[in-house]
């Protein structure tokens, strides 16, 4: 499965959010905007997280690795 | 490579000029629909209906949401609760989650200036899901279906000083604050700024972006 390395990851959603003035990027130093667009983004490359595991999530590893999740799931289910 | 890979190398942050013709205006069904939609991918909104009057009066009590309530303080009659909530209001729904049909929230557009041509909106969220962000794609529809729907230039918003973080994310991007009243409101024992923030048509609405693209944008 191809997936974005962390580092990847943090940074491309970084440069979506004009966060990039940020030295690291926190799940808590976005407001329920950004979160918004947080999904928007992930959406839009096909990446379902469900509603229920956002809200689960407080940090930005958290959200990494709901992404790896959702790309994986995604991928079994194409295979399958 | 990846779709997120192939993503990563187009134009992050697209002018609204642009819109029409970015990654997230193919990929998003909404911005290609030529008539207001109600419809989004997680949430949808829906009228409100006579058995939304007990959620609707048990979310204006929260301690969480009461000082961001359209109504001013101090406790509301339940038997004035039906008028109230439609006084000055152009169009209010229910957010709903389209899986579960849970309410979620509601969004309102109210004070509408037919001679201006502007409106103030308004969304008040279960704090159950103040933070996960998908229920306010109920605000982006919201806002489309405003400009769409309607004859309007702008839209604004009021935040208090304290509510203000929460609308950085679209400073910038889709809103632009026009204008502060100073210790305009009391609250909390001191009289806080109110900041009144400005959504553009030309921000948020696919119909009149598409019009702009063809030359024919009369905003």
């Amino acid at each position: 499965v191809d997936v974005l390395p962390v580092d990847d990851f943090m940074r491309y959603l970084s440069k979506r959010l004009d966060l990039n003035h940020l030295s690291a990027l926190e799940w808590s130093d976005l407001d329920s905007f950004q979160i918004m667009e947080v999904v928007a983004i992930l959406d839009e490359c096909g990446v379902i997280i469900e509603e229920e595991a956002y809200s689960q999530i407080s940090t930005m590893h958290e959200l990494y690795e709901a992404y790896i999740a959702a790309t994986v799931t995604a991928e079994v289910g194409r295979l399958g | 490579m990846s779709y997120m890979r192939r993503i990563l190398q187009q134009p992050l942050r697209p002018k609204s000029d642009d819109l029409a013709d970015s990654a997230i205006s193919r990929a998003d069904p909404l911005a290609a629909a030529p008539i207001p939609t109600l419809v989004g991918r997680r949430v949808e909104l829906r009228p409100v209906g006579s058995d939304d009057y007990d959620w609707i009066e048990s979310l204006s009590v929260l301690p969480e949401l009461g000082f961001r309530w359209r109504h001013p303080p101090g406790t509301l009659n339940p038997d004035h609760l039906r008028t109230h909530i439609w006084q000055g209001v152009l169009a209010q729904f229910i957010i709903r989650h389209r899986t579960s049909n849970d309410r979620l929230g509601m969004v309102i557009a109210y004070q509408a200036s037919p001679a201006n041509r502007t409106a103030y909106v308004a969304i008040v969220l279960d704090p159950g899901v103040h933070r996960a962000g998908w229920p306010l794609e109920g605000f982006r529809l919201f806002m489309r279906y405003l400009f769409d729907a309607f004859d309007l230039r702008k839209v604004y918003a009021e935040a208090v000083d304290y509510n203000l973080a929460q609308y950085r994310g679209v400073l910038g991007h889709g809103a632009t604050e026009e204008g502060r009243l100073r210790a305009h409101v009391y609250v909390g024992g001191g009289y806080r700024d109110v900041h009144i923030l400005a959504f553009y048509r030309a921000d948020w609405s696919p119909v009149s972006l598409d019009a702009a693209t063809r030359g024919e944008d009369r905003w």
